[in-house]
């Protein structure tokens, strides 16, 4: 099961390598997104360095959901995913192995967006380790219930419109709590026993069993 | 009272008025399109009703 | 038969109590001592909220009974759909009578409370889920589908809910006192706040039965539809193979002639 998933994982990702779609498509647009609040917000004052962690979740929060959309539909085009259970891999494989390679984009996209808001918002971190971990478990969220709801709604491009709304309500605690993290590790008055990691772990922990338990009765029927 | 009262009731006793009428004639013209229609017994000498 | 009597029965009553809460509450009880007139929006409010929530409910319950092998029926499809419709208007009242009932008590339209923003939240998750109703994909796909949507959204309110609270209190603390406790309740008060919960639920039991039934005649005739499709499919390829199967006798017979005439 475990080499079936870095299968699916790394076609996913070589189909990335090839395309570029998130290279050459997502990522500049989530740079203009911090650049663009930069703009309708004061640039003067220390507003921009308290709101940061915000604005950083907000941008990445809208460039997932394109590649959310992106990774379901290279599956729903040309009956791809049909070929992956003809060769016989298990649903749990597939679900595990999108997410990994639909993870590491997220996280090179993030690395990159937090040089981005370092520089452009003045933003000094107090507590890095706390940076890290929420980063990791707020995304680990985030690509799992859009992977979830990437496929409840993949069937046709009705449904593939439809992604963003079904995603954010959802994803309302990880915004918060993610939003939360980011200003205690920069206001210095965070640490690994920040509440808000509690909440992420729950969250990542509670949509992980969902997904492997039901992505396998989402797309076998 | 001062207006915000009767607001309250207006919008509340208007919206349930409104969705339950919408749901009634729903309800009635659908069941209007599924009244079966009687229907001469000439299938024989007009089969495939042509 | 029975089921349009018990509806009929059950739409007067719920017609009834409606109308004695509206005149009970807006004329015959007195001033709360506190609000004054403002505390009548609370014999709306409150049960309104009430069917929301059981709106919510009794969605996610039918959905688990869809999902659950052995009582999967495409009658709990149908009643989780016809009550989540129902629980968005109730929710989207529930907004509209908190923010008219905030604008005088609290000076604002809206305050990032926790329980308002739940709400909120609440309000956009079920749309969501009515909308991916919509999503054209076979009866069994769609039914399964919103069931695991709903299942997902019902376990996602908590977490929301326990995240707007830490928000809100981590903060600047609980701003907004909770309804009902500043305040003693007189006596027709009560009884007509209790009237109010058993009238708005009442309607929501004739209007989710109403649904449900709009839903029923919406998927027979939609069968229906299928089925004439098919037929007039199968006709036309009756027709088609009746001709392909004419030219090729015509054929037969011309080549058999040929060659008989050849002999």
């Amino acid at each position: 099961m475990i080499s079936e998933s870095i299968a699916v994982a790394i076609k996913d990702l070589r189909v990335e390598r090839r395309s570029k779609v998130g290279l050459n498509q997502v990522l500049p647009f989530s740079l203009v997104v911090v650049l663009l609040f930069g703009f309708s917000l004061n640039t003067q004052s220390r507003v921009l360095t308290t709101i940061a962690p915000g604005l950083f979740w907000v941008a990445i929060t809208f460039s997932s959901l394109y590649l959310i959309s992106r990774t379901m539909r290279l599956e729903r085009e040309n009956g791809a995913l049909d070929g992956l259970f003809l060769l016989g891999i298990s649903s749990v494989s597939i679900f595990i192995g999108k997410l990994l390679a639909l993870l590491l984009t997220i996280f090179v996209l993030e690395v990159i967006q937090i040089a981005a808001v370092v520089i452009l918002f003045s933003v000094h971190f107090e507590s890095i380790a706390l940076i890290c971990i929420s980063t990791i478990l707020a995304t680990v969220g985030i690509g799992t219930v859009g992977l979830i709801y990437g496929s409840l709604a993949s069937d046709d491009r009705l449904g593939e419109s439809l992604v963003p709304l079904l995603v954010l309500p959802i994803l309302a605690p990880i915004i918060i709590a993610a939003t939360n993290c980011w200003s205690d590790a920069l206001g210095n008055h965070g640490g690994l026993g920040d509440p808000w990691l509690v909440l992420l772990t729950v969250f990542a922990i509670v949509f992980l069993t969902v997904g492997v338990s039901s992505f396998g009765a989402i797309l076998e029927d | 009272m001062n207006g915000y009262v009767e607001a309250g009731y207006a919008v509340a006793l208007g919206t349930l008025g409104a969705y339950s009428l919408w749901l009634l004639q729903r309800s009635v013209k659908l069941k209007r399109a599924l009244i079966p229609i009687k229907v001469t017994d000439d299938e024989e000498a007009n089969p495939k009703g042509q | 038969m029975r089921m349009p009597v018990v509806r009929t029965i059950i739409g007067v009553l719920s017609l009834v109590s409606v109308i004695v809460t509206v005149i009970l509450g807006l004329f015959i009880t007195p001033p709360d001592v506190v609000q004054g007139n403002l505390a009548r929006l609370l014999y709306v409010h409150p049960p309104v909220a009430w069917v929301a929530y059981l709106a919510y409910g009794v969605t996610s319950l039918a959905s688990g009974l869809y999902l659950w092998k052995p009582t999967r029926s495409m009658r709990w499809d149908q009643i989780a759909a016809s009550s989540a419709e129902v629980g968005v208007v109730f929710t989207a009242l529930t907004l509209v009578t908190g923010s008219i009932w905030g604008r005088p008590a609290w000076g604002v339209w809206w305050t990032w409370d926790a329980r308002l923003t739940t709400t909120a939240i609440l309000l956009v998750l079920y749309l969501g889920y009515l909308a991916l109703r919509r999503v054209q994909v076979s009866r069994e796909k769609r039914a399964k589908r919103s069931a695991i949507a709903a299942l997902i959204a019902f376990i996602d309110v908590p977490i929301v809910h326990e995240s707007v609270n830490w928000w809100r209190t981590l903060h600047q603390g609980a701003t907004v006192a909770s309804i009902g406790t500043n305040s003693k309740i007189h006596g027709i008060m009560a009884w007509t706040l209790l009237l109010g919960f058993i009238a708005f639920t009442l309607v929501y039991v004739w209007m989710v039965i109403l649904r449900y039934e709009v839903t029923v005649t919406e998927d027979a005739i939609e069968a229906l539809n299928i089925s004439a499709w098919t037929l007039e499919r199968e006709n036309e390829i009756g027709s088609l193979s009746d001709e392909i199967a004419g030219l090729l006798s015509d054929n037969k017979d011309r080549t058999g002639t040929s060659s008989s005439k050849v002999r």
